[in-house]
């Protein structure tokens, strides 16, 4: 398990590296889990010698475990060497020999009844991972709790409802799930059907929670939006004589609505210079009427706005990949406005489309 | 889910087969939903306050409205009313007649020996 903690953040298969140590370390780690399996199995066989009808199928799954070991660890030395920029296939090996072993292993089980799930809690365990992960959708779903709370944002109406729904769903999951939960054994390949497609379940189920936590955020995030961009009076024309004026106006709401509740640990130093450039552009083309001065202008107040969203975004832990600096230009404030935007219109596609996939898994009689 | 729960258990009243249905059209009309991105109607819907309470209300939809224990309760319903009736006529005929009920009889017919007569004995 730590090794796949390890290994999640650097898993980049397909891309071209001259390091491939983690991918052996991770090789060797699955040799190395192989090997114990072996060992447990063999206690087993061990302790159960005298009953004849367990020997050879605990034999043939150990044997299963020890051939995958084997490879596990010849894998190892076939990655790349060497410090040239290369890209390896050899992880693809990886599924095959646990899909392999996988298959062996539920034959071997279906074949030999007598080690096979019929007499364990295999229900109860699975159904238990289940509620784990609902628990988990608690979990995230306060966490956005707290992410609202630490910008010190008033709890409104909608967003309670946000909170309010966010419960229910899990709790309607809850019940979906185990309404028709049969606790008895119902057969052994059926069993084990049942157990793989707890696979997929639960990736949905994980989707769908963190979507859920997400919608949360983004609620907050939309209000927070509404109210800066309700405080930026930007009809620059008809309501400020001056420029001081506007810019004191503008600075103010920036300040009271987004920078003063940034909490800590989060950078907002670009934000408020690119706001104070844009401040003393806008001062800068006031009394000019021509048309370059008009779009300069334009675009300083886009520019107020797209830093003071961004901001207002991260500082709710919305996050998008940063964007890179081509030919030495930096990214600007509305192209990072773009992306975190992205991001939540791919959480909306992903999130309607795993629920539905469990509503779809739901319907079937 | 609706996979695992045919495999643990077959359905077997009308009421699954209505509660599948029922989420299947749900599932998809869901599904439908994340098309919004291809249409401006995306940020209508997203930024407004009703995303989580559509999955809310239609997971009640799924969990209540077609919960087999709703279809029960029907049923039981029904055939409380009809033990009721049956009940009393029972009563009835115990307090006319020394024979058994079953002798006796409902709404008439006297022999329970035909098995259509018997049968609508046991559902009156």
């Amino acid at each position: 398990m730590v090794g796949f903690a390890v290994m999640g953040p650097q898993w980049k298969p397909g891309e071209e590296t001259n390091d491939y140590s983690t991918f052996k370390a991770f090789s060797l780690i699955l040799m190395v889990s192989r090997l114990v399996l072996v060992v447990q199995y063999g206690s087993t066989l061990y302790f159960t010698r005298n009953y004849r009808s367990a020997r050879l199928p605990l034999l043939l799954v150990m044997g299963s475990y020890t051939v995958a070991a084997i490879l596990y660890g010849a894998l190892t030395a076939a990655f790349p060497k060497g410090d040239d920029y290369t890209t390896s296939n050899v992880y693809i090996a990886w599924y095959i020999i646990s899909i392999a072993e996988t298959l062996l292993t539920t034959a071997v089980s279906c074949r030999w009844r007598v080690i096979s799930f019929k007499g364990t809690h295999l229900i109860e365990r699975l159904s238990l991972l289940t509620l784990i992960i609902l628990g988990e959708g608690i979990i995230v779903v306060c966490k956005a709790i707290s992410k609202i709370v630490k910008n010190y944002y008033i709890f409104t109406a909608s967003v309670v409802g946000q909170i309010i729904a966010a419960v229910l769903i899990i709790y309607f999951l809850y019940m979906l799930y185990f309404d028709r939960l049969r606790d008895t054994h119902f057969g052994t390949i059926k069993q084990q059907i049942w157990a793989f497609l707890h696979f997929p379940l639960h990736i949905t189920l994980v989707l769908v929670l963190e979507g859920v936590s997400n919608f949360v955020v983004w609620r907050q995030a939309v209000q927070g939006l509404q109210t800066v961009l309700g405080d930026l009076s930007l009809d620059f024309s008809a309501t400020y004589d001056t420029s001081d004026e506007f810019i004191s106006q503008v600075n103010s709401t920036a300040w009271n609505d987004v920078f003063d509740y940034v909490p800590k640990g989060i950078d907002f130093t670009d934000a408020v210079n690119d706001v104070n450039s844009a401040l003393v552009e806008v001062a800068n083309t006031w009394n000019d009427t021509s048309e370059e001065a008009i779009n300069a202008g334009v675009n300083a107040l886009n520019d107020i706005i797209f830093a003071l969203a961004n901001t207002v975004l991260e500082s709710l832990s919305i996050e998008a990949p940063k964007s890179k600096i081509k030919n030495g230009v930096k990214p600007s404030q509305e192209d990072q406005t773009a992306k975190l935007f992205g991001v939540f219109s791919l959480v909306f596609i992903y999130f309607f489309v795993t629920v539905s996939a469990q509503r779809l898994q739901f319907s079937t009689p | 889910m609706g996979i695992l729960a045919w495999l643990s258990e077959k359905p077997k009243k009308l009421g699954d087969y209505v509660r599948s249905s029922a989420n299947f059209v749900v599932g998809l009309g869901l599904c439908l939903l994340s098309l919004m991105s291809l249409t401006e109607a995306q940020g209508n819907f997203a930024f407004s306050s009703w995303v989580l309470p559509t999955l809310c209300l239609s997971l009640f939809l799924g969990e209540f409205l077609f919960l087999d224990e709703v279809w029960w309760t029907l049923t039981k319903f029904q055939w409380s009313w009809s033990t009721i009736s049956a009940s009393a006529r029972l009563q009835a005929i115990r307090s006319t007649s020394s024979r058994s009920p079953r002798d006796a009889g409902c709404f008439g017919l006297n022999s329970v020996d035909d098995p259509v007569q018997f049968n609508y004995f046991m559902y009156c």
